[in-house]
């Protein structure tokens, strides 16, 4: 799993948005918001988030038309990406 | 705020590039930052001037007994708030500018050793860029401040919404209440959740949903209002906060149940700033589940309507909803095959146990004759679906399911009525309808014939395809009609 993460990681923009999570976890945002957090266009940010969710990183909650994207709540994956934050 | 000021602008970047355009006019002098002007001469020799240098290399050379000179030209700055020229050494000069905020020193910039003293033009100049840097920083950390009070609370206040429109966009309190179970827990980072409902009868509050990231499956228990931190919050109507849990009351005129989370992820207690989050989740929360509760308690009231006028259509005396039960799973089953949604379903479901409510306006001597039907009498039969269609429009929440009643007698060849439609131009839950009413009817005794065999039945139904029925809905009823619970519970509603 650290490789995975580490590998997506490569990409800025997965960096960026993972970074977003770790540092307000508590947060919990659809697409568009979490563009303007990082700064990027929304198509990109999407691609980014289905990657990080696909690795458990990033959670997905949809109902319907609406969808939200949240930090991960297992505590193994918190873990590692609060050791690769370290690394960074 | 100054000390803050003082060490950014230190790192200027316009501050650096003057530093060095300075170096070849006035032969490489240093640039030394002090805080705050010293009171008594003895605190500058303590002062580690060495700290605030920009360049270091030659600073202990340029400071080394020139204190008491760095000591009177600060005073004397600081008197004046002007830049203010010094002898440092027999043909060397150097400069003392405060570093001003409005009218707050912040700082001092001496600059020394100068090979020749500054003209007035240029230490105009000189001031100036300097007064420039002062203010590009402040505005940097005027946008720093913004950022760090502002974002989050942006942040905050998205989140509140994406969980807004994630807990409005459903009805069903089933679905709802472990979402804001799921949605709490993120939200607050615990381990726990618990949803319970006021019960007001019996005064206790029912666990409606659990989620506890720790274990599968967890216990649902029953809590008396006044009892525990649930109870308690509900009984008082405020939130109830312990070190690893926090019961928050959901509340929308009255207390409709609350929310209780325990023990957070990162192991810490819950704060005050936890309680103002789920203040906001927790009204929320009440509001779509009052949403939900008047929703359910609508489409009990319109499916109690309909049962009641199906009801009333059974107990006529050529009444035909016998099989209501396989009926409406065979409907439904042919309905799902065509990927129909849950709400068109569940129309094509209500249009199935009304389909013949204009029977009411057709004399029950017609309805009841044992003997086949005058042309004239067949007329009056087949204005049923009109009839049908105008009784239940003034039924606001069934206009979706007129058109069904309407047609539900086209035929596929366009022989059908009342408007002698073809093909496709018939609803598709029209001729999902037609079929399965047309067996409906053909497994029924009337007063004219005996029932057919559930057998018979298809067989006629087959035949038909393509001529009364659509042949793809025909097909697919036949899977459905086929299928071993549709049979048993045919069999079981039609006494063996």
């Amino acid at each position: 799993m650290k490789n995975k993460l580490q590998k997506v990681m490569q990409n800025q923009l997965a960096k960026e948005v993972l970074t977003f999570f770790y540092q307000n976890q508590s947060s919990l945002d659809s697409v568009s918001g979490i563009s303007a957090w990082v700064r990027n266009e929304r198509k990109e940010v999407e691609s980014v988030l289905e990657e990080l969710v696909k690795l458990g990183a990033v959670e997905e909650d949809s109902t319907g038309a609406a969808k939200g994207y949240s930090y991960t709540r297992d505590a193994k994956i918190m873990k590692i990406v609060k050791s690769l934050m370290r690394d960074v | 705020m100054m000390e803050r000021l003082f060490s950014k602008f230190k790192d200027n970047w316009e501050l650096k590039e003057e530093a060095g355009a300075l170096k070849k006019y006035f032969k490489n002098p240093s640039w030394i930052f002090l805080t705050c002007a010293p009171r008594k001469f003895e605190e500058l020799k303590t002062t580690e001037i060495a700290r605030h240098v920009m360049r270091s290399d030659n600073t202990r050379k340029t400071v080394r007994g020139k204190l008491k000179k760095f000591y009177n030209a600060i005073k004397k700055s600081k008197r004046s708030r002007k830049l203010e020229q010094f002898q440092y050494e027999e043909k060397t000069f150097g400069g003392v500018y405060p570093l001003m905020s409005g009218d707050n020193i912040f700082g001092f910039l001496i600059i020394c050793p100068l090979k020749k003293s500054m003209s007035s033009e240029f230490q105009n100049i000189f001031t100036s860029l300097i007064n420039v840097a002062i203010r590009e920083t402040c505005k940097e950390l005027e946008l720093e401040d913004i950022n760090c009070t502002v974002r989050p609370r942006a942040i905050a206040l998205s989140t509140v919404h994406t969980v807004h429109r994630l807990m409005m966009s459903t009805l069903d309190l089933s679905e709802l209440l472990p979402r804001v179970a799921r949605l709490s827990l993120q939200v607050m980072r615990a381990n726990r959740c618990s949803i319970k409902l006021v019960d007001k009868k019996r005064k206790v509050l029912l666990p409606r949903a659990t989620i506890d990231l720790r274990k599968e499956i967890t216990k649902l228990k029953k809590v008396q209002i006044g009892k525990y931190a649930p109870g308690r919050a509900v009984k008082h109507g405020r939130p109830i906060r312990g070190k690893n849990y926090l019961a928050y009351p959901m509340i929308d005129e009255d207390v409709v149940g609350v929310i209780t989370l325990y023990d957070k992820l990162d192991g810490s207690n819950f704060t005050r700033f936890d309680e103002d989050i789920m203040k906001t989740l927790s009204e929320q929360a009440a509001i779509a589940i009052k949403n939900a509760q008047l929703f359910k308690e609508q489409t009990d009231l319109t499916l109690g309507s309909i049962k009641c006028i199906a009801h009333l259509l059974e107990n006529r005396p050529h009444g035909v909803h016998r099989a209501e039960a396989s009926f409406l799973k065979l409907i439904t089953i042919i309905g799902l095959k065509f990927h129909m949604n849950e709400s068109e379903i569940k129309m094509l479901q209500y249009a199935a146990m009304l389909h013949d409510a204009g029977q009411i306006g057709i004399p029950d001597k017609v309805l009841m004759k044992n003997k086949g039907l005058t042309g004239r009498e067949y007329d009056i039969v087949k204005t049923h679906p009109l009839k049908g269609a105008t009784i239940l429009s003034k039924f606001k929440p069934l206009k979706p399911i007129i058109p069904i009643i309407l047609y539900h007698h086209e035929n596929f060849n366009g022989r059908g009525y009342p408007k002698g439609l073809k093909g496709r131009d018939i609803p598709l839950a029209a001729r999902i309808l037609g079929v399965v009413g047309a067996f409906e009817s053909m497994i029924t005794d009337k007063p004219y014939r005996k029932a057919l065999s559930i057998s018979s039945a298809i067989s006629e139904v087959r035949k038909n395809a393509g001529v009364q029925f659509d042949p793809d809905v025909v097909n697919v009823f036949c899977y459905a009609v086929r299928r071993k619970d549709v049979e048993k519970l045919l069999k079981k509603e039609l006494g063996g």
